[in-house]
Parts: structure tokens; C-alpha cells; sequence
């Protein structure tokens, strides 16, 4: 294969959208490491299209870890803002629901373990699918060949026996571990760039919950890749990342492939694993509602009601871009009686289209009954 | 009681009709300090090579799956306050209790020999 038909598919499948624009003009930066990877992962492209939501993700790599021959593969990924949590977390307890809901950050959970963890443009997720069952063994030679990756650009990083890559003693990268059969995803963060105050925010609960028997997460010290001086861009960065584990070596991940990909996703979406099984009951909204709008987004929608069948509160996550203020919209709900006629009534003030790209009044209508 | 295994290290260890399903001591030992474990409920039904749950441990979350199918007609409520029990005696900490229904399909799986025999190949 030729090097230019190998960059034209790493440029239009690396991130899905946006292409890597400074491709091109950052040949030099990727030349350096030579045409082949020490590593000669494989680089899974997926056709360009814009950021889908986390678990869309999560999926390609159980895909891949159920369906392609026993090989290590690769790819680097980003989401609009998202907050993940572990698999047997007490999502109430660790997020501030609110806060996300009125921001516009999607929640969601993940199979692996761990706790919380704040993503979105500013930060890349690796994701490393690869055979076997040891898990201590793979999780260090994945964090050793990331604390490599960054020694090559100049930036020393330590891993630690938690699974994270560390500068100067604080966190740039943090993994989780997702066991299949004979299979091992290891998955992570790695910041390129943050807002503290945001991340700090959507990853701490509102107020204190009850004791919950869900998995807590770890408070630590944050660093990125811009704070150490980083030189390059985050699509240069994205692009170095992939040359320097993979090389050329890519697997295209077709339509029909997506297909079935998506299958795997909805199960994401599923409320009894998006709220938790037994991770507390704090998770348990009185009604909870998976939603697609054609042109708008997905929501996943709860709403707690009072005993006498009022709305105590609602809270809106997914994929669909926030314009304007959600209270706008979520604060006249409440106290409203849990019937059509009453909500109705509700929002007839309200502009909801001001708030979610493309949400008319009557979309919002049918997300809450 | 005779004891069967899946390749994903799952444990069976059946007395008459009932099988008492847990993890291999080389699953406990790759997981590490087990911190939760999510198990299905009472009267839940489960399926051979289906998922019935996932452990987690400081390293790692894992899918279980169920050797054979049949009724869970108990959960050990113990793993609850104290996951760590499944290092300490993986063979002696069953997770769920299943009321067989299909015996045959205990033929599809390793006995210990076959059983370590396969850890020697990984």
C-alpha cells in the first residue's frame, strides 16, 4: 500500500470528524518514527462522521474484541462532553446530575471498572483491544508503551500500579479494564488540554448521598499535556499517537461492520445498565426513557415524581447541542402534575428550541410522556 | 461435589441438581482485591455461556458467565459486605446457587484436569 492512500485514510477515519487538518503539514513530526510502529498495533479507521456518543465507542472495541482475529489493535477517539462512569458505580453519588443536565454533558457508564471521569474535545480516549487473560501484564505494558509514546516527544511520564500515567506526580491519563473472554480493553483518558473547574464539577456529587455499595471514585491531582508545554497540536498529537503505535498497519471498519456495532450499543443505553442494577438507589427515577429525535439528538430522560404525582425534577442527557439555559425549560416543569395536559400547559411559555438545537416544544412534550 | 469449569474461568460445582457458581482461583488471582460484584436476583434465570453478572476488582471489570442454565435460587448476600471473600477462598465462594435444568450441558465442560491442563496453555 502506498504511503499516501495509508495518510488519506488515516485522514478522513482517524477521529471520525473533524479530519486532521495539520496531517499534511506535520509530516515531519510523524516521519520521524519511520514508516513502521515498534509496537505494529493495528489502527482501527472508522468512516468519517461526526463524534457519536461514548458508548458508540465502547462498542467498537467490544465489537472488535468479539469478531476480529486475535491481534493488538488500536484507536484514538473523541466525545463531545461526557461524563463516564465506572460499571458498578452509584452514578448519583459520584456525578452531579444537575449540573451535567443544565451543562449539556451527556452521562453515561461503561463495562469496565473504576471510577468517574470527565471527557470532551480537550481530551483523547485511547482504546487498546488485545488477546489474553492477564490483566496485570497487559495493563502495564499498555501504560509503559503510552509513558514511551509521550518520552518520544520530550514529555517523561511515570505509570502506577493504579493504572495511571502521571507527570511531575499528577494525572494525565487514566485507565480502565474491561475483561472478556480471553479477551482485554484497556481504555483511558489522556488530556490534552481541560477545564478544572468543569471537570471537578460534573464528577462531584451535588450534595451528600446516602452510603451506597457502589465503587467510589478517586479524587486526584490533574495535569495535561498543553500545562507541560506540549508542542504539538491535539490533532498532531492524535496523529503522532496512532504512527507511533500502529505504523501503517489499519483495519477499516466498514459500514456493515457499524451495524452490527450499533446492535452492541443499544445495550448501553438499556436503563437498568445506564442507572445500575444494584449500585443504589438514588439511581432510580420513578421514569426513565431513551429517546431518538430525528435531526435533534438522543436523550436519555428521568424524572423523579412526588408522591402525589407531581414532578420533583427532570434531567435531560445525550448527544444534542444546548443553546441556551436549561433551566429555561427544566424549571417550569416542576410541581406540574405528571399529565400530558398539565405539561402541556407547562412549557406553552417556554422556547425550547432556543435551548436544544432543533427541540420544538412538541418534541419536548413527547421526551417527558 | 465434582467441579467443572468454562474457558472464561467460571466454576460449577454441582451437587445432585443444584451447582454452586463461582470463579477459578486463576480468575481471582488476575482480578486482584475484588471491590463489588453484581449479581443477578433470586428467581432470575440464567443461561449456559450467557452473562449473569460482573466482578470487579481494583484492576479490572469482567463479565460472568454461566456454565449451564437453569434458576438462581440463591445469591451469596455475604459478597455484599465483603468481595475480598472471593480472594481469600475463590472455591469456597460460590457467587450464585442455580437449580440446574439441563444436566447434559455440563458435558460441554473442562473438569479439572482439562481444566489445568487449558492454564497451562495461557
Amino acid at each position: 500500500m502506498s504511503p499516501l492512500k495509508v495518510f488519506t485514510k488515516l485522514r478522513t477515519g482517524l477521529f471520525g470528524y473533524p479530519a486532521i487538518k495539520n496531517f499534511f503539514e506535520n509530516r515531519d513530526i510523524i516521519s520521524k518514527f519511520g514508516g513502521a510502529s515498534i509496537y505494529d498495533m493495528i489502527y482501527l479507521a472508522l468512516p468519517p462522521h461526526p463524534a457519536r456518543r461514548l458508548p458508540f465507542y465502547l462498542s467498537v472495541e467490544e465489537w472488535v474484541a468479539r469478531n476480529l482475529p486475535d491481534e493488538d489493535y488500536f484507536f484514538a477517539w473523541r466525545v463531545r462532553p461526557t461524563v463516564i462512569c465506572g460499571r458498578n458505580q452509584d452514578m448519583a453519588r459520584e456525578v452531579d446530575l444537575d449540573y451535567c443536565s443544565r451543562e449539556g454533558i451527556d452521562v453515561v457508564r461503561r463495562r469496565s471498572g473504576g471510577g468517574a471521569v470527565y471527557a470532551d474535545m480537550d481530551n483523547f480516549m485511547f482504546s487498546y483491544i488485545t488477546p489474553g487473560d492477564k490483566i496485570s501484564a497487559t495493563f502495564s505494558r499498555y501504560t509503559t508503551m503510552i509513558a514511551r509514546m509521550l518520552g518520544a516527544i520530550g514529555i517523561e511520564a511515570e505509570a502506577t500500579g493504579r493504572n495511571d500515567l502521571l507527570i511531575n506526580g499528577a494525572k494525565v491519563a487514566g485507565n480502565a479494564f474491561y475483561h472478556l473472554p480471553g479477551k482485554c480493553i484497556v481504555h483511558g483518558t489522556m488530556l490534552y488540554d481541560f477545564d478544572p473547574s468543569r471537570m471537578m464539577r460534573a464528577i462531584t456529587p451535588s450534595r451528600a448521598k446516602l452510603e451506597s455499595k457502589g465503587v467510589v471514585s478517586a479524587a486526584m491531582r490533574v495535569t495535561s499535556l498543553k500545562a507541560v508545554g506540549i508542542s504539538m497540536t491535539i490533532d498532531e498529537f492524535g496523529a503522532f499517537a496512532v504512527k507511533y503505535l500502529c505504523g501503517d498497519n489499519v483495519r477499516e471498519i466498514t459500514v456493515d461492520d457499524i451495524a452490527e456495532i450499533e446492535e452492541i450499543e443499544k445495550k448501553y443505553y438499556d436503563p437498568g445498565f445506564i442507572l445500575g442494577r444494584n449500585a443504589g438507589e438514588a439511581n432510580e427515577a420513578d421514569i426513565y426513557r431513551h429517546m431518538h429525535i430525528g435531526g435533534v439528538g438522543e436523550f436519555d430522560v428521568a424524572i423523579n415524581l412526588n408522591p402525589d404525582r407531581t414532578i420533583e425534577g427532570v434531567g435531560l442527557w445525550g448527544d444534542f447541542f444546548v443553546t441556551g439555559d436549561m433551566a429555561d425549560i427544566l424549571a417550569p416543569l416542576e410541581g406540574v402534575a405528571y399529565n400530558r395536559h398539565a405539561l402541556s400547559e407547562a412549557i406553552k411559555e417556554t422556547d425550547p428550541e432556543n435551548v436544544i438545537a432543533g427541540l420544538t416544544r412538541n418534541n419536548l412534550l413527547n421526551l417527558l410522556i | 461435589m465434582k467441579i467443572y469449569y468454562l474457558p472464561s474461568h467460571e466454576y460449577i460445582k454441582v451437587d445432585g441438581s443444584v451447582g454452586f457458581i463461582g470463579v477459578s482461583e486463576y480468575a481471582a488471582k488476575q482480578l486482584g482485591a475484588v471491590t463489588y460484584v453484581d449479581m443477578p436476583d433470586e428467581g432470575d434465570d440464567v443461561e449456559a455461556g450467557e452473562e449473569f453478572g460482573a466482578i470487579e476488582s481494583r484492576k479490572a471489570a469482567s463479565d460472568l458467565y454461566s456454565p449451564v442454565s437453569g434458576e438462581v435460587i440463591g445469591v451469596n448476600e455475604d459478597l455484599a459486605d465483603d468481595p475480598k471473600l472471593i480472594n481469600n477462598a475463590p472455591l469456597d465462594t460460590w457467587i450464585i446457587k442455580v437449580d440446574i435444568s439441563d444436566p447434559s450441558e455440563l458435558d460441554s465442560l473442562m473438569d479439572q484436569e482439562a481444566y489445568d491442563k487449558y492454564l497451562a496453555t495461557l
